[in-house]
């Protein structure tokens, strides 16, 4: 008890950040001809309701005149929320992922089984300054308190208008997914319950030895 | 004791054990977030009180290694709610037993799973900022899977001891 009010003392005197602090996913390199949509590094943080993705380019970010808070050229962050669930058609544009979010329309898109659908209630926060583009969305929208392992991330990035999976200008990572850790996980089910029986069958054997000493003892 | 009352006895046992599992499924359910959350600063405090800079936000620990953030997330798999929901079916479903005796056996037990698990995961994470070229889940499967086995193992050896040596048949052949 002593120590579990120390641990809840310890807890309530935390001070809880207003977010987590960066979190470095990787470092993309210089491999696209034009500057402003070629992606350099690629952040995340969360809090508790939303989870923000930096993207930090080679070149100046150019802008839309309206708004001009978003990305004129293409900008997209695939998720894999969900294993083994997600596009996975074979010319997808990224296998596996399921929660698309799009910097310059401020989309977000999620996989239902069969095709993209778009959520017409859910909207990404964008911001562009200089080299930088934050995305921000809420995690409900995202589905991240439910995802119970790691969260693949990838970007993308398109010059404006271009169409199709060969006109994509940059990728970050160029091969495979950024990971967001899901967590140590612990013993299985089959494993607690065989900890549960071995201390049954242990106690119940030094029982046995206890009745055995107390008859000997008796007799 | 006739094979049928034997049967019943456990037949109740089973039964008593899915129940109260499944309410402590439920229960831990729908503390899901806050259970998580606490879980994860009470792992950022400690891994602070050792030196190694972290924050939690909500469910969301990150912790340095190499002068750069790493984060991981504790869910349902890695806050050991699986093992209290086993630990309670294991504790409320043995027949013969007094509240008082369950009571206390849940209240030790909850703890004994909480500070273990809390202690797995402190030292994962610590070894891994300690060595950050090796993976957490090669020092989970080295250090983490085996222990918690262990540490399980003793955790329901001390209820059943607890419960079946210290029986009130025990005592009173001894007073006999």
């Amino acid at each position: 008890m002593l120590v579990f009010f120390v641990l809840g003392l310890s807890v309530l005197s935390t001070i809880y950040a207003d977010c987590l602090p960066l979190l470095h996913l990787g470092t993309d390199p210089d491999d696209v001809k034009y500057d402003r949509i070629d992606m350099k590094e690629l952040y995340c943080t969360t809090n508790t309701t939303h989870i923000t993705f930096l993207i930090t380019c080679y070149g100046e970010v150019k802008t839309r005149k309206k708004p001009p808070t978003l990305p004129r050229d293409e900008f997209r962050v695939y998720l894999d929320v969900v294993a083994g669930w997600g596009d996975n058609r074979r010319n997808a544009p990224l296998e596996g992922a399921d929660v698309i979010i799009e910097a310059h329309s401020q989309r977000v898109y999620w996989w239902n089984g069969k095709r993209w659908e778009r959520k017409k209630t859910l909207t990404a926060q964008v911001e562009v300054k200089g080299n930088n583009i934050t995305v921000t969305c809420q995690l409900s929208d995202i589905q991240f308190e439910e995802a119970s392992g790691d969260i693949r991330i990838c970007f993308i990035s398109k010059l404006k208008g271009s169409k199709g999976l060969k006109k994509v200008q940059d990728r970050a990572p160029d091969r495979g997914w950024y990971t967001l850790e899901g967590g140590i996980s612990g013993l299985t089910f089959l494993e607690i319950s065989a900890a549960g029986l071995l201390g049954l069958t242990l106690a119940s054997r030094v029982r046995k030895r206890c009745r055995r000493v107390l008859r000997d003892s008796e007799g | 004791m006739t094979l049928k009352v034997r049967r019943n006895v456990v037949l109740v046992w089973a039964s008593l054990t899915v129940l109260s599992m499944l309410a402590a499924y439920f229960f831990i359910h729908f503390l899901d977030r806050e259970y998580h959350g606490f879980v994860a600063g009470v792992v950022a405090s400690t891994l602070e009180a050792l030196g190694v800079r972290s924050e939690a936000e909500g469910n969301v620990v990150a912790y340095t290694v190499e002068e750069r953030w790493a984060a991981v997330r504790i869910g349902w798999e890695c806050s050991a709610a699986l093992s209290i929901i086993v630990y309670t079916g294991l504790v409320s479903g043995l027949p013969g037993v007094k509240l008082k005796k369950r009571v206390l056996g849940l209240t030790l037990g909850y703890a004994a799973i909480f500070l273990g698990n809390l202690a797995r995961i402190v030292l994962i994470l610590y070894l891994n900022h300690l060595f950050p070229n090796l993976s957490y889940m090669l020092l989970h499967d080295l250090f983490g899977r085996p222990l918690s086995f262990l540490w399980m193992t003793a955790v329901s050896f001390a209820w059943f001891y607890h419960a079946l040596i210290k029986a009130p048949e025990v005592k009173d052949s001894s007073a006999q």
